[in-house]
């Protein structure tokens, strides 16, 4: 054991001595336990609903009592955040990276994805819905439709009140400008210029101009279809796209992320909350990976990639991922990447697709350009050290040395004391 | 491998919610118990490795007022893709990972948050995350300073291997990453650790070997 090893463990294990006993008094496991007992319970239910049925030796009375309880006392909803599924807290500030979205998802299904930049807070929520309040940017959120469901999302000085349905809302506090694009349900819009619920139908966009007095209520349902046409007919066909073959569909794309195409995919089974293939999304949405992937297969996997919408090709990819089943994921990832090129998670992609490659196929050539890929997408991305560091990686197990040493040299300028600097050193020859 | 049921002792406290009854058996019938909803699995679970993930928890997160949450997650998460454990042996292995996982996300978060306050403090809500208790030493609470300053990838990797003082082989598991990746995060954390606590004199009696030896591979 070398000296300085000694040295930080000799500190460690003083510290760590410390941190117990100043555990010792600490009342909260049994708190804790209790609440996670109380979740599995919650968890358990919901499997039952899913796909069990009702509980067999339940005496009639037992259930009913039960439904009254349920109904007395309906646990609020909960929500995670983020890739990492965080837990969500009511209240708390949710705040998009600017080179990535931000998922938020409820635990009946609801979520919504905040667009790079945006900004918005959770303010509070119950069993029938949540209020949400979008400070500033864009947002597009996917209401889970449900009886007595109660939805509410603040936008600068308007409210939709949402019962169901997928829309795209947006606000610039600093022009006043505030913009609702309705896929498919329906919505009652409060605001300025707007009057008191005011309500709005599947292709409808509002457009309020508050400080030049401006109102527009559009009807995009016929702008919605030769959007989709024109993006039907620039489609790429079903190669994948490997990296760096970014620039062919980037008209296509920027059809395909409107709302009027999330819309017309949302028509497609499996794609929206009302179709036969929803279960994947809300099998996704409970962690159950395999089921899920398993349920997008059901009603059509291929047919998932050529519809979903890009916040849901990169669900249904992560969940392919967090499932293990490496192939279906990198089939929506490349999905993803090929119609959504200059959406920000098609760089993500990239990014998983290289890490998959790496630690999962042991494919270090193609990981590496998958890595570069993201880093030409995203120089400045969040991901931007790792996929550095990760890429030079790869070029060095690739056996690709020459490239290891560019990658080393460029790696080292960027990040002198990055975490794969030493490496890096040592491949640039210093 | 058993795996049965007993009735759980009755003198539980009034008002608390009765426990499940007990389950017996090893890991790998806790596994297959947790795999089919059985209610005494999942109090095992807890019963088991609460202790163990509170205290990795404690070692990478330091003393923090949102321990009891992130304890609680962790087994939340683990409920929810235990299907997914290819070894039901290595269960104690799995849910340190999941730990470890929890911890680098409220890390990262720990970090928006200050990063935003620096950006907009009118506009956040107040959610100071409580630092170390006054009755703590100087010297974990310097410790715990100088992590905070470390990236998350190298300040698990020095929590986990000289606080917790786990083996670097079980450090690389619960960090889901190779031993490589895990020495080249030591060395690096042991060169920010030092270059940082030079500004705490309490951490000073116990690195007084200087910073010369901190940036070599354990």
């Amino acid at each position: 054991m070398s000296d300085h090893e000694e040295m930080f463990l000799r500190l460690g294990r003083q510290v760590g001595a410390e941190l117990d006993e100043h555990l010792a008094g600490a009342p909260e496991l049994e708190r804790v336990r209790e609440r996670f007992l109380v979740s599995a319970r919650v968890e358990r239910r919901a499997v039952r609903r899913r796909g069990a049925g009702w509980a067999v030796g339940l005496s009639l009375a037992a259930a009913v009592l039960a439904a009254v309880v349920l109904l007395v006392h309906r646990p609020a909803l909960s929500f995670q955040v983020g890739a990492e599924a965080a837990r969500g807290e009511p209240g708390a500030w949710l705040a998009a990276p600017a080179s990535e979205p931000l998922d938020v998802r409820f635990s009946d299904g609801t979520s919504f994805a905040l667009e790079p930049g945006s900004r918005a807070r959770v303010v509070s929520v119950e069993s029938a819905g949540a209020r949400i309040v979008l400070e500033r940017g864009r947002a597009h959120f996917e209401v889970r439709p449900r009886e007595h469901g109660r939805w509410q999302i603040d936008v600068g000085p308007f409210e939709v009140h949402v019962t169901g349905t997928s829309f795209d809302v947006g606000w610039d506090p600093a022009s006043e400008a505030f913009e609702l694009r309705l896929a498919h349900g329906s919505v009652a819009l409060s605001g300025p210029l707007v009057g008191e619920r005011r309500p709005l139908r599947a292709g409808q966009t509002a457009r309020v101009g508050v400080a030049q007095g401006k109102l527009e209520i559009l009807e995009t349902a016929a702008a919605a279809a030769s959007v989709q046409a024109a993006a039907a007919s620039a489609l790429p066909t079903a190669e994948p796209a490997a990296p760096g073959a970014l620039a062919s569909s980037d008209e296509a794309a920027e059809h395909s992320v409107t709302p009027e195409s999330r819309a017309s995919a949302g028509s497609l089974p499996g794609a929206g909350g009302n179709g036969p293939g929803a279960g994947w999304r809300e099998l996704a949405a409970v962690g159950d990976y395999k089921q899920a992937v398993g349920a997008a297969k059901a009603v059509g996997f291929e047919r998932l990639c050529d519809s979903l919408s890009a916040t849901d090709l990169a669900r249904l990819a992560d969940a392919a991922r967090l499932a293990g089943d490496v192939g279906s994921s990198a089939e929506a990832y490349q999905a993803l990447r090929r119609r959504f090129p200059r959406d920000s998670r098609a760089a993500l992609a990239a990014f998983s697709l290289g890490k998959m490659d790496f630690d999962q196929r042991g494919a270090y050539a193609s990981a590496a350009q998958w890595f570069a890929a993201y880093l030409a997408e995203q120089p400045d991305g969040a991901l931007a050290q790792e996929a550095a560091g990760r890429r030079l990686e790869a070029l060095h197990r690739a056996k690709d040395q020459a490239g290891a040493r560019v990658a080393a040299a460029a790696y080292l300028r960027r990040y002198p004391d990055g975490p794969h600097a030493a490496l890096a050193r040592e491949l640039a020859g210093d | 491998m058993t795996e049965g049921t007993t009735r759980a002792p009755s003198a539980e406290p009034r008002r608390q919610r009765p426990r499940p009854l007990a389950f017996v058996g090893d890991d790998v019938a806790l596994v297959q118990g947790l795999c089919s909803g059985n209610p005494a699995a999942q109090a095992a679970l807890f019963d088991r490795y609460a202790a163990h993930v509170r205290r990795v928890l404690l070692r990478v997160l330091g003393p923090d007022g949102e321990l009891a949450d992130a304890l609680h997650d962790v087994f939340v998460q683990a409920l929810s893709c235990v299907g997914e454990l290819r070894d039901p042996a290595a269960l104690k292995a799995w849910i340190t990972s999941i730990a470890v996982f929890t911890a680098r996300g409220r890390i990262r978060r720990r970090r928006r948050r200050r990063w935003l306050r620096l950006v907009a403090p009118a506009d956040l809500p107040e959610q100071e995350t409580p630092g170390p208790s006054a009755e703590l030493s100087e010297a974990v609470r310097s410790t715990y300073a100088v992590l905070d300053r470390l990236p998350a990838e190298e300040r698990i990797a020095f929590a986990l291997r000289f606080i917790d003082g786990m083996e670097l082989t079980e450090v690389a598991r619960a960090s889901g990453c190779s031993l490589a990746t895990i020495k080249r995060r030591l060395a690096r954390a042991g060169e920010l650790f030092f270059a940082e606590a030079r500004h705490h004199p309490a951490l000073a009696s116990y690195l007084a070997d200087g910073p010369e030896h901190a940036g070599e591979a354990p």
